[in-house]
């Protein structure tokens, strides 16, 4: 699903240069929950950005499906990201204005083949989901914290891709909601989905079916 | 197109795009309206009135010339369009027909040739033969008290289309001063209304007639032979040209062949340079101030929005994508204010003009004229302020 073949990442800065990544190679498989844990200034969003193809990295290379996107151009990537991958963001990230349903919405509208009705009834079925088809038509304002992050796993499904990345998605949320979050997260990759999860929360790993850390610019496996 | 008008609607919801929304409407308005103000006073001294024949003809002395000699050269300079006679040029008289409860008849006749007539609206011009004809304004009232014009409203205008080729009735007298026999210098004479002419109740001709050159030298040739100690008013030509922005030129030429000139009227064009440097001072102030506030406007929405374009970004939009729903975007909101700018004084240009149909005379005798011009430079102003602004953010777009 996704493979990190020999990926490096170094940081440039004034007078030194920081290696974040070295060498890490993984592959990430469907139908499973990832969850990445590591210290703070490990590296888990740079990983997790160059896993998202936000960020460059200054060798190896990654396989999404049985794409490679090493020479791939800035278009090419930003077509592989909207098809292959799903977000979630601690922070929801939702659009303020736009109403619930628009924000499912949104990833849609790269897509040609699907009319303004087409997407509207998806956006709509994709809410259904995660419980809230009757909040369509609020905006994020009026929406709780676990309601608004519901609606960013929903724009994450819009395209129906393989992969979720989700950063710190329990967050900022309460414990009854983190679970409801999680319960989803899970029943996505139960669907065929590669879930990859990076967070602090032990309740996460509990949820996961593979847990790694990322440790000393590389990556492995936690046993049980 | 239709994305990025969908994609664009979303940003336009800001609440905070408001209040700069109305102060750039408020501030446009502005420079509609002072460049209106600015156009028509121009308007009025260059067209209106400065087109009027006495702002485009002269006298040009004749004594010690064979006049008719001196006609033809006269009429063979550039421009020129009617050469005749000086004191067979004007008179002020009465016609009874035009007598009514507000108007007491009195007009001013001109004598010219076709080529010097304006406008014919309806009729003809003067044929070529014996007859007495008289050509008047559409908008024609028919008084000589400058009281009574200024409370005229438009729909009080005198009904002369019905006195379309019918005769009128003119009567005067060869001598004014002649007490001690008042009938024997009685004269009179029908004129035919034979066509009406194109003017406007702003112009100073609303009661000026046009007739042959045949009436009025019948009519002074009566009215100044019978006077004892007569003496021929002038002994000048009356020269008319085509335009009066050909003025310095015909006059140069007449200069030149070394005759006498002298403007039958001129208009001291020195206030409109006061005007214009004032209007033109306050538009230019404005505009440089509607340029910094859309660049400004347009700055703190892209800042504001910067986070949901790096979100589209994340969702695998084009930076391409992003950069034309953010420029869609602002192309909605400046045409909503400029549309808004021009819908509002347009209303206000039209009650305006209703209240001129009652009232003409509140700006002194000045029509507005809509400065369409001012809007196009205005939507270049905002286009170039937008145009700024993309560039400057160009590769904000880059979020990797």
């Amino acid at each position: 699903m996704l493979k990190l073949e020999n990926i490096c990442k170094t940081y440039h800065m004034k007078e030194k240069e920081v290696k974040v990544l070295d060498n890490l190679t993984y592959e990430f498989k469907e139908n499973q929950v990832y969850c990445i844990i590591g210290k703070s200034g490990a590296g888990k969003t740079t990983l997790i950005e160059i896993m998202g193809l936000l960020l460059s990295f200054d060798a190896g290379n990654i396989i999404i499906g049985e794409k490679s996107v090493k020479d791939l151009s800035d278009n090419e990537l930003a077509d592989l990201r909207n098809k292959e991958i799903g977000f979630v963001f601690q922070s929801f990230y939702l659009n303020p204005l736009m109403k619930a349903y628009e924000n499912v919405m949104l990833p849609m509208y790269l897509d040609k083949s699907l009319t303004k009705e087409a997407r509207i009834k998806k956006s709509y079925e994709l809410l259904e989901l995660v419980g809230l088809r009757k909040r369509a038509n609020h905006f994020p304002k009026e929406l709780s914290g676990g309601e608004q992050q519901r609606v960013a796993i929903s724009r994450s499904l819009a395209n129906d891709p393989h992969i979720i990345l989700a950063d710190e998605p329990t967050g900022n949320l309460d414990p009854e909601n983190t679970l409801k979050i999680l319960d989803i997260l899970k029943s996505l990759s139960k669907k065929g989905k590669c879930v990859i999860i990076v967070s602090h929360d032990e309740v996460v790993k509990k949820y996961a079916d593979i847990v790694l850390r990322l440790e000393n610019n590389s990556i492995e496996e936690v046993p049980e | 197109m239709k994305t990025y008008l969908e994609l664009a609607k979303y940003q336009i919801r800001k609440k905070s795009n408001i209040l700069s929304v109305i102060i750039i409407t408020i501030a446009l308005s502005f420079v509609f309206i002072i460049a209106t103000y600015k156009e028509s006073v121009n308007n009025r001294l260059l067209n209106d009135v400065n087109e009027y024949i006495y702002y485009r003809s002269f006298m040009v002395g004749s004594e010690g010339y064979n006049e008719e000699e001196l006609m033809n050269t006269l009429y063979n300079i550039d421009h020129v369009i009617d050469v005749y006679y000086t004191n067979y040029f004007q008179a002020y008289v009465d016609i009874n027909d035009f007598k009514t409860e507000e108007f007491n008849g009195g007009i001013e006749l001109l004598a010219v040739g076709n080529r010097a007539l304006p406008e014919i609206v309806e009729g003809t011009n003067f044929p070529d033969d014996d007859g007495y004809y008289l050509i008047c304004p559409e908008d024609f009232y028919p008084t000589t008290a400058d009281e009574n014009i200024e409370g005229l409203a438009l729909k009080d205008r005198f009904d002369i289309k019905s006195y379309l080729n019918k005769n009128v009735y003119m009567s005067y007298t060869g001598d004014a001063y002649n007490s001690s026999n008042p009938d024997k210098y009685k004269y009179d004479m029908n004129l035919k209304v034979i066509g009406l002419y194109k003017n406007s109740i702003y112009r100073p001709d609303i009661n000026v007639c046009y007739t042959n050159k045949k009436v009025l030298t019948e009519y002074w040739d009566n009215v100044l032979t019978d006077i004892t100690d007569y003496e021929r008013f002038s002994d000048s030509i009356r020269v008319t040209i085509d335009s009066a922005k050909n003025v310095d030129t015909v006059l140069k030429d007449m200069e030149d062949l070394g005759l006498i000139v002298r403007e039958m009227a001129f208009i001291d064009t020195s206030y409109l340079d006061n005007v214009n440097l004032i209007t033109t001072t306050i538009i230019n102030f404005i505009t440089i101030l509607v340029f910094i506030l859309i660049f400004l406007m347009l700055e703190k929405d892209f800042k504001e929005s910067k986070k949901y374009y790096r979100l589209m970004a994340y969702l695998g939009f084009h930076k391409s994508d992003i950069r034309k729903t953010y420029i869609t975007s602002s192309i909605i909101k400046l045409l909503f204010c400029i549309s808004l700018a021009i819908i509002l004084t347009i209303i206000a240009f039209i009650i305006f003009h209703i209240i001129l149909y009652y009232r003409p005379f509140i700006l002194g005798k000045m029509r507005l004229v809509y400065s369409f011009r001012s809007v196009l430079i205005m939507i270049g102003v905002l286009l170039l302020a937008l145009l700024i602004n993309v560039l400057a953010n160009y590769k904000s777009v880059d979020f990797k």
